[in-house]
């Protein structure tokens, strides 16, 4: 009965002869002139009896029978590898996956051969013993070949060691080869990917680009270099593709370039400059505008001390004082976001933050359930204790907001080491963490909205209840508390926050809870303030506190007062940001005067953490601006009776 | 060179071998264009590729003296020396002229 013959070679002569021959056997027989052709054929085909050259364009002989083998349609079929090479190089048949090897001889020795071969190729086990090539006899020896095949080898260890991706593709766009590197990016294997349609690996909204290159490349055959990446695999690809070598050559050479991770870090950079830029403004904002409220509050405050309560303007005036508290609560959000610096810094025990927070944020909100998971060996760390509440009311308040129907809020905290902290976005210097970890059951939130949540001034809350800058302030501070966040979110799923803070190794100090009323005293005070306002509202703060008051406009003249009555002054309350000599200089040169000196620091804000710095070098505290006259008189008594 | 004896030591039907014959002298032709443009442009990676070529399918028809020049003008391009190359494809060229009267001469004796 005959059999149905696939044969695969280059050349006409081959197939021509192969085809005679085998159809004088009343077989049937299909010729193919490559191994893209035969792929082809196969996929309507199914043969007894497949004949295969070696050497071949587009699909050499060695990944076709490789294919063939892998696909289980063709389990049953008999390959016969016929081949110039064999004689020159052994090859193992059945590493090939092929049932026997003839040499490519004269005609005369090449037809019993291919016969025989044939005849046995009903039997179950193996016809022919492995290495066995029949009419090896008969060739001529061919030195050249072997050549041929190390000079192929070289190439192949090139592109096999090529961090690139390398397909070589038809005109038509099906792929023929392809480098390791290409299948380890592309993530199809070999087998699979030889043959296949290069357009469909990539994503749908790429494919016609992908056509038009194509298209070109065959009308005006040139070097494409793409700057768009393309998205393959969910990795950004660049694409870099090399014309026909010529006429005979038609198939063309893709470069597959990676650049996910350039394109991430890229888009990391710009987000952080981005940041920075909106920070360095929001604070200058924030900055004036403490200034301007200072001084309203400081107004508000004196009226307030002439005004019998009765009077109807005392409602007025306590609400001026009420909204001024609202208004820095608002700059104080934007300063959160805008300051890498700290003040107030010192160990405190996270736990006992959240526990108090949040209980009494769950008294605030009854629908809501907060479960905490606390770590009963959480280490210290080292914070403001008010911008870490800051940060935990906010992503509370965050959570609350996305739970409208009600739900539950975990938090938990937990020790780990930086190694532990597995994020792509940041690379956490080495030592201990703590982390605080805030998750929700609410509505989630969708990839565009993550991108973008720290932006300040973003919100998704309708116009008027968010104001943007809660997430923002809570990037910010925990920035400027060398820690690090990150969410995880998936609409309708819930949002998770980490908040990862450096562990600290002092000990925690008690806090002494201080009176909340006027501490009146005695002494001199020199005050600093470039701000006329400010200073006026100062000097008549302090001399209702009952000191004695002296007043600089600038370093210069601050300088001078103090070395004239350096013996009568106590405290020198000195504001930060000022032209001329900055705040940390008029520190200084008072230090050099005298090294005793008590210097309390006021600012609207401090940058890169220069409040911390001149705190540093022995100065005795700061105050935020805009501070009320509780606040001021209790700061100042405390230093004064040191 | 005498087609009839090709033909019978090929063990094939002499109709049979002289088809072959003319499909080699076909795919040769062309092949042997080619080499020549690729010898003249000095591409001897292309020169070699084309002479293995043309050898590979002359050793199956038995014609030796295609082969041996064939054979020569790759090993030589192999090693980037194209020195001599022209006159050996014309000296394949001359062979298959020779076939190709020879089959013409087949081809009239039929008429």
């Amino acid at each position: 009965m005959g059999k149905k013959i696939l044969v695969v070679d280059n050349h006409p002569v081959m197939l021509k002869f192969m085809t005679d021959l085998l159809e004088k056997g009343r077989h049937h027989v299909v010729t193919a002139e490559n191994g893209l052709v035969a792929l082809d054929i196969l996929d309507t085909f199914t043969p007894d009896v497949i004949f295969v050259d070696l050497i071949m364009p587009h699909i050499s002989g060695e990944k076709l029978c490789q294919i063939i083998r892998s696909n289980p349609r063709f389990k049953d079929v008999c390959i016969i590898i016929l081949s110039a090479i064999a004689a020159e190089r052994k090859i193992y048949t059945t590493g090939l996956g092929a049932n026997a090897c003839i040499a490519k001889g004269p005609l005369n020795k090449m037809a019993p051969n291919i016969l025989l071969a044939l005849e046995k190729s009903n039997q179950e086990s193996p016809a022919f013993p492995p290495g066995q090539i029949l009419g090896l006899e008969d060739v001529f020896p061919r030195q050249i070949t072997e050549e041929l095949l190390s000079i192929k080898k070289h190439f192949e260890v090139i592109l096999k060691s090529m961090e690139e991706g390398i397909l070589e593709i038809t005109p038509e766009g099906r792929i023929v080869y392809a480098n390791p590197a290409a299948v380890l990016l592309i993530n199809l294997s070999e087998n699979k990917l030889l043959g296949s349609n290069f357009t469909d690996l990539f994503q749908e909204t790429n494919r016609q680009r992908i056509k038009s290159y194509l298209a070109t490349m065959n009308t005006q055959p040139q070097t494409l270099n793409e700057e768009v990446s393309l998205v393959m695999n969910r990795k950004q690809i660049l694409l870099n593709l090399l014309p026909p070598i010529d006429e005979e050559h038609r198939t063309l050479i893709v470069i597959l370039n990676d650049v996910s991770e350039r394109k991430r870090m890229e888009a990391q950079f710009l987000q952080s400059q981005k940041m920075e830029a909106i920070g360095t403004l929001a604070g200058g904002i924030a900055h004036d505008f403490n200034n301007l409220l200072m001084v309203i509050q400081g107004n508000a405050s004196l009226m307030l001390l002439n005004v019998d309560p009765l009077h109807p303007h005392h409602e007025m005036l306590m609400s001026i004082v009420k909204q001024v508290q609202s208004g820095s609560k608002l700059t104080n959000q934007l300063l959160g976001y805008a300051r890498k610096g700290r003040y107030e810094v010192k160990p405190i025990q996270l736990n006992q933050l959240v526990e108090e927070t949040s209980k009494a944020f769950g008294r605030t909100r009854k629908e809501i359930t907060i479960h905490r998971e606390l770590s009963d060996d959480l280490f210290p760390i080292e914070g403001d204790m008010g911008q870490i509440e800051q940060v935990l009311m906010n992503l509370l308040v965050n959570a609350a907001d996305a739970m409208v129907q009600g739900g539950d809020i975990f938090l938990k905290t937990i020790n780990l080491h930086h190694e532990d902290i597995r994020s792509k976005l940041y690379n956490p210097k080495p030592g201990d963490y703590v982390l605080l970890a805030v998750k929700d059951t609410g509505v989630g939130m969708d990839q565009k909205t993550l991108d973008r949540i720290f932006e300040p001034f973003f919100t998704t809350k309708e116009l008027g209840r968010g104001t943007g800058l809660g997430l923002a302030s809570v990037y910010g501070i925990i920035k400027g508390h060398a820690g690090y966040v990150d969410v995880e979110s998936e609409q309708g799923r819930g949002t998770t926050f980490n908040i990862y803070l450096p562990a600290s190794n002092r000990e925690i100090q008690k806090t002494i809870e201080v009176p909340r009323h006027i501490v009146k005293g005695t002494g001199t005070i020199l005050l600093i303030d470039d701000e006329e306002m400010v200073l006026e509202v100062g000097e008549r703060f302090l001399k209702v506190m009952g000191y004695q008051v002296l007043t600089a406009r600038g370093g210069r003249e601050a300088i001078e007062v103090y070395k004239k009555h350096r013996d009568t002054i106590d405290l020198v309350l000195l504001d930060i940001i000022m032209p001329h000599m900055k705040g940390g200089e008029v520190f200084d040169r008072l230090k050099e005067i005298n090294p005793e000196v008590k210097v309390l620091l006021s600012s609207g804000y401090s940058i890169d953490g220069e409040a911390s710095q001149i705190l540093g070098r022995g100065c005795s505290g700061f105050i935020q601006k805009p501070f009320d006259m509780n606040q001021l008189s209790q700061t100042i008594g405390t230093i004064i009776k040191k | 060179m005498n087609l009839k004896t090709l033909a019978k030591k090929s063990a094939l039907e002499e109709d049979e071998f002289l088809e072959l014959a003319s499909l080699f002298l076909k795919t040769s032709s062309s092949e042997l264009n080619e080499l020549q443009a690729a010898i003249e442009k000095g591409d001897a990676q292309k020169v070699a590729g084309l002479a293995h070529s043309v050898r590979g399918a002359a050793v199956t028809l038995g014609l030796t003296e295609i082969f041996e020049y064939a054979k020569k003008v790759e090993a030589n391009a192999r090693v980037n020396n194209l020195n001599g190359a022209m006159r050996l494809v014309r000296s394949i060229q001359e062979e298959l002229d020779r076939i190709a009267e020879g089959l013409n001469q087949k081809v009239k004796f039929k008429n």
